[in-house]
């Protein structure tokens, strides 16, 4: 049988275009009468939108009109997770108020400066554990902190001494949101000779592809013409089309090449912002650009969820993970979504074959950036939690550090995760080995770690 | 249509926006004001890529800026349009140059090279462009053209650099989606075509 | 009140002035609303910020005698727009006062050095985020520190000499050329003056506005080295979280002359760890007459920080600082 490509050397057909320069992102389109875009976002981490007066922007030169959350949602905003398009009431700093669009990016940011808006300040929150505390602040409109799965946004408390002895490290009792199980967990601990407890935090960050989330976006004889990038035009076209309100067979969704997907372009939830020079091009008829920056990728960029978690994990004496216990509180940010915790739980159970996992969760919402897709939810977050643990326990046992993730790891015909699903290949183990004599003439076993950094 | 975008109101504001031409100096004629001395002349000649363009360029502009939006040279990518990313990298007098971060009057003299002037006139690519293209370097592709001409100003000075010496020559060059490796195997071939 | 992310240039003017006169004229006209520019890489992020906001800028780098580097009778005088690749690459600069070319090679990154200048290095503003951000802090006028608060980030703040404000040092050269005994040239319309770079920068106590004691209408056209430290023992090391673009977390510019085992005389310069490059002198007197061993990097390690006032994020500028000067005073 002939293949066209395997076991053939060619050139992807992008490749060529990348090295010349010719290959086109959306930034890189232009339309005859194109105008430029630029967003007012909130300076406030909780607020709600009071007036806004544009009367002065309106009337300089080469400004041709502003979009706001009136104009998006005249019937008002919906309430849901992900961001809006625009809002009224932003519960993040940096969130979209409005767009602006002028002859150029200059005149436009000028122009926006010369908004007044006036917000009324909000409660807001910076920490899911103090939201979760009695009497603390909540992220989310309505009074609510968290979002539940077909019941919609709610509100989620813990006892002041809850959190406290949470704080100091001890296992929460609250009861969770979300708990999954396999194995006999107490058996498994009771097999193990060494278990290590402690809690951890880690930060979300934001995406930071090589391109902005820019897209120009035009109308001509009823059909949306939208320059964007994606990771997938055909499962992104239909959630794009949903965002703006226009049937997909009037949406000609245009996308050579993409500046960075890494999940936060899978879909349109992600990058609503692109319906914003869409909506805008409609209301003042003409094409509109709208170059995302640099500062408005950390807000409205898709970070992923910062894990505040208590974790327990038993090792037999032979080095083999017998039992795992997490216990996570995920910060989902200003506009809530998104499951990484259960993943770091399922990425444990599959890394390390362990005989008994249980995971509980609670996702609590804060005035932070946007969290979304990135790939590897939950798994970049606990790797570097889990990769100490495994170092402490093999020094504990005696086991060298090398050997400890061999003996560990899934194999084909292992299985993985609450629902057991098995592996038809897997090669870790021999992956290790060769990791093992590349690094030959460094100690594998033996990996010095600072001990003077502890000092400090 | 907006009933406030008259046709006067629209070229009123492609005048503001410096996409007329009008030079300073008649500015300071038309008003009767003495021009103080030093003062820029916005109608620039600049030379891009071997060809000297006439541009109306406005005191503030970037170099990016002009490229991109008053030459059409969207090959210059803007990533984050502060000096961090690299992906807007040219060459002036061969040397690499964040485009983002100058302003285009201060080359008015000097000799500025765009990812779109490193092919031969037959259509031939760069050998970085050709090496590039074998070593498969770019994923997104959006650092790209920053990377070739940080490696195209390496290979003018340095005509055979180590890779460690190409690795510090790339290193203003941010890649999201990780491909350093492959650019630097790129540079590396690229030695190699060259000769 | 209303925020945007501004990233594209305002309306500002600008003039390329060609000779001296020109310069000196336009600056002493200007005042604090010319902005003189060098390279621009400390430049355009305040201005497409608006967080600075000049009425015109008055370009430097066309002068061709504030350029380049000159042999003099007892040193070398660098023109202050010279680019740090320029400094970085220079022969002579190599051979005779390597210290510096590796400060100047380490700044930034590649492309950041070759239009970054010698001058706009040296004068740069801080990095403390809070007053990068616009906020109005003691050093914008205001009458609160963001940095120095309970809840503050001040990870990359100072250990020393803080008053009101706790900004830091963020140069590279600086550290060098104050261990060098450089002196900084000073022009205006009225005359020229030198002073020492030890006493060109100030600290908050002094004055909270500005980091240099350069005065409205006077521009650093020039920095001369003289040989009292050419071809010495020199060690700098940088250490920042990246290696590129970042800026220091601490630094080390340091200087030996010895005599068989025993270092006669040093200077040891850190960076970063207070508003104005923090020069060692009781290191450097405790180090008189010894060798440059672990012993006596050691016995020194301590009196390095003392009078350390860390933050609540930045105690570990405490060892690092005391680290690097041991492997400077080690080599």
């Amino acid at each position: 049988m002939a293949y066209m490509h395997i076991g053939k050397d060619f050139t992807p057909p992008d490749v060529p275009g990348k090295v010349t320069g010719r290959i086109k992102y959306a930034e890189d389109y232009t339309r005859e009468g194109m105008v430029y875009a630029r967003l007012l976002t909130s300076p406030i981490p909780h607020a709600r939108v009071l007036d806004i007066d544009a009367s002065e922007a309106l009337a300089m030169d080469g400004v041709f009109g502003i979009l706001t959350a009136d104009d998006v949602y005249p019937d008002g905003e919906p309430q849901s997770t992900g961001l809006k398009i625009l809002t009224n009431e932003p519960t993040l700093v940096g969130e979209p108020i409005l767009a602006l669009a002028a002859v150029d990016e200059k005149t436009a940011e000028t122009a926006i400066a010369a908004i007044s808006v006036t917000f009324e300040r909000l409660p807001f929150v910076l920490d899911p554990l103090d939201s979760l505390a009695e009497g603390g602040g909540n992220a989310y409109p309505g009074d609510t902190n968290t979002f539940v799965f077909r019941q919609g946004f709610a509100t989620e408390k813990w006892t002041a001494d809850q959190v406290a002895s949470f704080r100091a490290g001890n296992e929460p009792t609250a009861e969770p949101q979300q708990t999954v199980e396999y194995g006999d967990l107490e058996a498994a601990f009771a097999e193990s000779t060494y278990v290590y407890e402690g809690t951890f935090t880690n930060a979300g960050y934001p995406h930071m592809s090589m391109e902005p989330r820019s897209a120009l976006a035009y109308w001509e004889n009823g059909k949306l013409y939208l320059h964007g990038g994606s990771q997938s035009l055909t499962a992104f076209a239909d959630g794009i089309a949903g965002i703006i309100g226009v049937p997909k067979a009037d949406l000609v969704f245009i996308n050579e090449a993409t500046g960075g997907g890494f999940g936060q372009r899978a879909r349109a939830g992600s990058v609503p912002v692109y319906a914003v020079p869409a909506k805008l091009s409609q209301k003042i008829n003409r094409p509109v650009m709208m170059r995302a920056t640099r500062e408005e990728e950390f807000t409205i960029g898709g970070a992923r969820q910062g894990l505040t978690g208590w974790i327990k994990v038993g090792f037999k004496p032979d080095g083999v993970m017998a039992a795992c216990d997490l216990w996570i509180v995920s910060d989902n940010g200003g506009k809530g979504g998104g499951a990484d915790a259960f993943s770091a739980a399922d990425c444990i159970s599959v890394l390390y074959q362990t005989d008994a996992v249980r995971f509980r969760g609670t996702a609590i919402g804060t005035n932070t950036a946007h969290r979304g897709a990135q790939r590897g939810p939950g798994q970049n977050q606990i790797a570097p939690i889990i990769s100490p643990i495994m170092d402490v326990a093999a020094d504990e046992l005696g086991v060298s550090r090398f050997d400890i993730r061999k003996i560990n790891t899934p194999m084909t015909g292992d299985v993985g995760g609450p629902q057991r699903i098995p592996f038809t290949s897997a090669y870790m183990p021999e992956a290790l080995e060769m990791a093992g004599n590349n690094l030959d003439g460094m100690n594998v076993n033996h990996v010095v770690v600072s001990k003077t950094a502890a000092k400090w | 249509m907006n009933p406030k975008l008259t046709r006067r109101r629209f070229i009123k504001g492609v005048i503001a926006s410096g996409a007329a031409a009008t030079t300073t100096a008649a500015w300071y004629s038309a008003t009767g004001q003495e021009r103080p001395s030093g003062f820029v002349e916005r109608l620039v000649r600049i030379n891009v890529n071997g060809q000297v363009r006439n541009v109306d360029v406005e005191p503030q502009e970037t170099l990016a800026s002009t490229l991109r939006y008053k030459l059409g040279l969207t090959g210059t990518k803007l990533g984050c349009n502060r000096g961090e990313c690299g992906a807007c990298t040219v060459l002036v007098n061969d040397v690499p140059t964040y485009a983002c971060s100058v302003l285009t009057h201060s080359f008015k003299n000097d000799r500025i090279e765009t990812v779109e002037g490193l092919e031969s006139a037959n259509g031939d690519l760069h050998p970085v462009q050709q090496a590039f293209v074998e070593e498969l370097a770019p994923q997104c592709g959006y650092c790209t053209p920053g990377q070739i001409m940080s490696a195209v100003g390496l290979l003018r000075e340095n005509a055979n650099p180590t890779r460690d010496e190409a690795r510090h020559a790339l290193a203003g060059n941010i890649c999201r989606c990780g491909s350093y490796d492959s650019y630097l195997d790129g540079v590396m071939r690229a030695v190699e075509l060259i000769g | 009140m209303v925020a945007t992310s501004h990233d594209v240039m305002p309306d500002i003017e600008l003039y390329q002035p060609a000779d001296e006169a020109t310069a000196l004229d336009l600056a002493s006209r200007l005042g604090n609303e010319g902005w003189l520019l060098g390279g621009g890489q400390d430049t355009y992020g305040w201005l497409k910020d608006r967080n600075k906001n000049p009425s015109a800028m008055i370009e430097l780098t066309q002068i061709d005698a504030w350029k380049g580097i000159t042999e003099t009778v007892d040193g070398i005088e660098i023109g202050a727009v010279t680019t740090l690749t320029d400094i970085a690459r220079d022969p002579l600069i190599q051979s005779r006062f390597g210290l510096l070319a590796e400060a100047a090679g380490i700044v930034a990154s590649p492309q950041i050095r070759n239009v970054g200048t010698l001058g706009g290095n040296l004068i740069q503003d801080t990095r403390c985020w809070y007053y990068r951000r616009g906020l109005d802090c003691y050093r914008a006028g205001g009458n609160i520190c963001y940095a120095d608060s309970p809840e503050g980030l001040n990870r990359e703040h100072a250990l020393f000499g803080a008053s009101r404000c706790v900004a830091v040092t963020p140069s590279d050269t600086a550290p060098a050329l104050v261990a060098l005994d450089a002196t900084m040239v000073i022009s205006s319309t009225s005359g020229q003056r030198e002073i020492p770079a030890q006493d060109f920068f100030v600290g908050p106590d002094r004055d909270i506005l500005n980091m240099t004691v350069l005065n409205e209408g006077e521009i650093l056209t020039a920095v001369r080295i003289p040989n009292t430290w050419a071809n010495a023992e020199f060690y700098f090391e940088k250490v920042a979280d990246r290696n590129v673009w970042d800026f220091a977390l601490v630094n080390v510019a340091a200087a030996f002359r010895t005599s068989g085992e025993n270092i006669e005389d040093a200077r040891i310069v850190c960076g970063a760890v207070e508003c104005v490059p923090r020069r060692l002198q009781d290191v450097e007197a405790a180090i008189r007459g010894r060798s440059r061993s672990d012993s006596t990097a050691n016995a020194v390690a301590d009196m390095a920080t003392a009078g350390a006032r860390p933050l609540n994020y930045n105690n570990f500028k405490v060892p690092l600082m005391q680290n690097l000067v041991k492997r400077a005073i080690r080599g």
